[in-house]
């Protein structure tokens, strides 16, 4: 990636930060609207989507804007981004999360077993689900490299 | 895989620093190359050896298994 193109990546993050803190207030409403009457639990949901969308929205956004108006930091945060080492260290990272996470599932689904089938059968879901995203993305890279 | 990045830089008097930024990587790969930490992909071994001005065979010690 060169640093033009990495400035683009920029520029379109921070629109897209823009347009979650402008759109997370309407959606919130729209859902609210659809939905109809909710229950309490829904409600405190919402309201921390909302928050937590304006308030990410807003840090990225302003973080975006320091770095493309400023060319050292700019060039600073290129060098860290497109790092080999930090690449690695990212796909290292990733690696060792799935597998710990399918571990902590396949554990999950049975000691939830002897406690509540609900859990377990959701666990068993997220699984699949998992298991599916595993695969799904096993063969795009197959396709690609 | 061995590496003579320090040595060269030393003879050379870079710092770690201006050599991270002739490669474009952080100082940190500097070190973690320097002490074998973390082997190099072939990009980034092309452009040390064009730093140094020598091959990338000059640069990079291949050991056993390494070799045909």
């Amino acid at each position: 990636m060169t640093m033009e193109e990495y400035r683009k990546k920029l520029t379109f993050r921070q629109r897209l930060a823009i347009c979650m803190c402008l759109a997370a207030p309407s959606s919130t409403w729209l859902i609210r609207s659809l939905a109809g009457e909710v229950t309490e639990y829904a409600r405190g949901l919402l309201a921390g989507v909302l928050v937590s969308g304006i308030l990410i929205g807003a840090f990225v956004a302003a973080r975006m804007t320091v770095l493309l108006k400023n060319e050292d930091k700019l060039r600073e945060q290129y060098i860290k981004a497109t790092d080999e080492r930090n690449q690695a260290i990212s796909r290292e990272t990733s690696r060792a999360a799935c597998l710990i996470l399918l571990v902590a599932l396949y554990l999950g689904i049975i000691v939830s077993a002897f406690f509540s089938i609900t859990v377990s059968l959701t666990l068993f879901c997220v699984l699949q689900v998992f298991a599916l995203a595993v695969f799904g993305s096993f063969f795009y890279y197959k396709g690609k490299m | 895989m061995q590496n003579r990045i320090q040595e060269l830089r030393k003879a050379r008097k870079v710092t770690q620093q201006e050599l991270a930024d002739a490669l474009r990587v952080t100082r940190q790969t500097i070190i973690s190359l320097e002490n074998g930490k973390y082997n190099a992909s072939l990009t980034l071994a092309h452009k040390a050896a064009q730093f140094f001005g020598i091959t990338i065979e000059e640069l990079f010690v291949f050991e056993g298994d390494e070799n045909l």
